[in-house]
């Protein structure tokens, strides 16, 4: 819940900051999040990538921080 | 990992593409009638709201491969603009939603479906622009990317594949050809009469940006017919990697990967951005894996052929591309008579041609890794026979000039693909994965070091990045042609796929063909499928279910 919570805040204050400007800057940004899938092809480059090991703010996340990621360990059945 | 919820999305024939997350909101897209689905993350994946196009079924007979749709683009908000989804209809019909609620805020028709022009490609948002192509290689469509403006849906720019230069935003000047400049009339010089207006050159794949050096990157498609003694010339500019502005248009290089096609290695597959070390030089890279079964490396800024080799080492219809600047064949494929279907001429069957029509790899797009430095490649390990007729032009009916039939690469692994690890600096393969059927899926690469596919037969599988090594699979409902995504919900990385056995691929078992040449060859060679799935339509999403599982 409280990522539910922080995701809707980053989304109002992309808003807010960005709501002005062209699509382009905003879409650079959002392609960031690695909470978010939007656009068809992952980014502009077409990386089909996820840094999922990071939060909405592109900060690396501690071990532990309540993150869950897909590696390899986790990865099996 | 293991499912954690599913979707349906009530339509039976093959999905290509993958939904989009933004926020709460995962936006599910189908093929046609390309519904759109609004789902409500924070409430149990619930129907925000549903958009249905009322179209014209007849726009299903003139779909050549299925009648896929690869995905809704998303335009955030801008001033009293809401934010959309904007959806390619198989009617060429691209309409802007309400993101938020689903009604339509403009919309535009992008093509004439009794021409045989349709829509199936994902369109591109970059900047206050949405870009668009075209399908209808098979129809004698002439092929273009178009640009319209977000603020109402008015047309920015258009640039046609073939024709007089203004028409291309082709600058005789400006635009740069393997480092020259392309002089004028480069399209008109290249074909026979007016054949061009026929000649093909769709757009119908990825579009990707640099933010940077404000160019787009796409592909064309082939030359229309597919008999290739009906066009001489190198059909310009099919076959080809655009490089443009996005403001303008205007092509700022081009570079044609095989000139006067003869076997149908459509140039439209994803042009993939990314800094790749080539002889000890970095680059600003464009990474694209062809039909043709070569793998290009260009530098994106000059158009500059890098590096360009063989990712299956069953391709067999040219040697090598020619990498010597100062030849009279500099960029050119060395074309092998014996799979010349123009050298054996009309009504000759030219057998054992790899790969087949639809290529090493067909739209199903790879991923990239910024970590482990490599490009994770679904591909189709197919080769061919290919028999050229002589065919007339009427506007709306097939003109295709050529009966093809498909099977597995001979003295190989007896599979019809593989999934490959590629580095795209020296041009080799890393690792490869035998599959018994085409990876018609795009991959997805993670951080943590996984990379994920969907097969025919209807696996997900999760494989190790560096070594290939499976760490999990499971069968979803029916075949995959759909793209992997990756999102966070609660706090969890979720994976995404698309599930509904179709596309050029699964043609047979999706419009119900058996004629083993129909399917534009490609019935008879994955006949057996059968065998292993059924038609689907379905969104399955995969979890960690332990938290602690991580640490």
């Amino acid at each position: 819940m409280l990522k539910t919570i922080t995701k809707a805040a980053l989304a109002s204050s992309l808003l807010i900051t960005l709501g002005g400007v062209a699509s382009a800057e905003s879409l650079v940004e959002m392609q960031k999040n690695a909470s978010d899938w939007v656009m068809p092809t992952g980014n502009f480059a077409n990386h089909r990538y996820s840094e999922a090991r990071q939060d909405q703010q592109g900060q690396r996340l501690e071990d532990g921080a309540g993150l869950v990621v897909l590696d390899r360990r986790v990865a099996r059945p | 990992m293991v499912p954690a919820w599913s979707f349906s999305t009530g339509v039976l024939r093959g999905h290509e593409g993958n939904p989009l997350v933004i926020g709460d909101t995962m936006y599910v897209h189908t093929p046609f009638p390309n519904i759109v689905y609004a789902l409500d993350l924070a409430d149990e994946a619930t129907i925000k709201w549903k958009y249905e196009p009322k179209q014209d079924p007849n726009v299903i007979p003139v779909m050549c491969c299925d009648t896929v749709n690869r995905g809704v683009a998303y335009a955030p908000a801008e001033g009293d603009r809401p934010a959309m989804v904007i959806l390619d209809q198989a009617d060429t019909t691209l309409v802007a939603l309400n993101a938020e609620t689903g009604e339509v805020v403009w919309s535009v028709k992008n093509g004439d479906a009794s021409k045989g022009e349709t829509g199936t490609m994902a369109p591109m948002v970059a900047k206050d622009k949405v870009l668009v192509g075209i399908s209808g290689g098979e129809f004698g469509v002439r092929g273009r990317m178009t640009a319209y403006n977000l603020a109402d849906g008015t047309e920015a720019w258009k640039a046609w594949s073939t024709g007089p230069d203004d028409e291309m935003l082709v600058s005789p000047e400006n635009t740069m050809v393997l480092g020259k400049p392309v002089g004028a009339d480069s399209s008109l010089k290249s074909w026979e009469g007016d054949q061009w207006q026929i000649g093909g050159g769709t757009t119908w794949g990825w579009v990707s940006y640099d933010p940077d050096l404000n160019m787009v990157y796409y592909g064309t498609g082939n030359p229309s017919t597919w008999n290739p003694a009906q066009r001489p010339g190198d059909n310009k500019w099919s076959m080809t990697i655009n490089a443009r502005d996005l403001d303008t248009g205007e092509a700022k290089w081009l570079y044609q990967m095989t000139p006067h096609d003869e076997w149908d290695y459509d140039g439209v597959n994803e042009m993939i951005l990314a800094d790749v070390n080539v002889d000890g030089q970095d680059h600003k890279a464009l990474v694209h894996f062809d039909r043709n079964g070569f793998a290009y490396t260009m530098d994106r800024e000059s158009g500059e052929l890098l590096v360009a080799k063989k990712y299956d080492p069953a391709v067999n219809w040219a040697t090598e591309v020619v990498m010597d600047k100062n030849s009279d064949q500099y960029g050119r494929p060395q074309v092998v008579d014996q799979y010349s279907t123009e050298h054996n001429g009309e009504d000759v069957n030219t057998t054992g041609v790899c790969p087949a029509a639809l290529g090493t790899k067909d739209q199903q797009p790879a991923a990239y890794s910024p970590e482990t430095k490599l490009f994770y490649v679904p591909t189709n390990h197919v080769c061919m026979d290919y028999e050229p007729f002589r065919v007339a032009y009427t506007a709306g009916q097939p003109y295709v000039g050529a009966t093809l039939s498909m099977y597995p690469a001979p003295n190989s692994h007896g599979g019809m693909g593989n999934f490959i690890a590629w580095d795209a600096g020296k041009g080799e393969i890393v690792w490869s994965l035998p599959e018994q059927f085409s990876v018609w899926s795009g991959a997805l690469a993670t951080k943590g070091g996984v990379v994920f596919y969907g097969t025919l037969e209807g696996f997900l599988k999760a494989v190790d990045a560096d070594t290939g090594e499976e760490l999990y699979k499971y069968k979803t409902p029916s075949g995959i042609i759909g793209n992997v995504m990756t999102y966070e919900q609660d706090g969890k990385q979720m994976v995404g796929i698309l599930s509904g056995i179709g596309g050029w691929a699964g043609i047979g078992l999706a419009a119900g063909l058996t004629d083993p040449n129909a399917g534009l060859g490609a019935v008879g060679g994955y006949a057996s499928l059968s065998k292993y799935t059924a038609l689907g339509g379905q969104l399955t999403v995969f979890t960690v279910p332990d938290q602690t599982a991580a640490k």
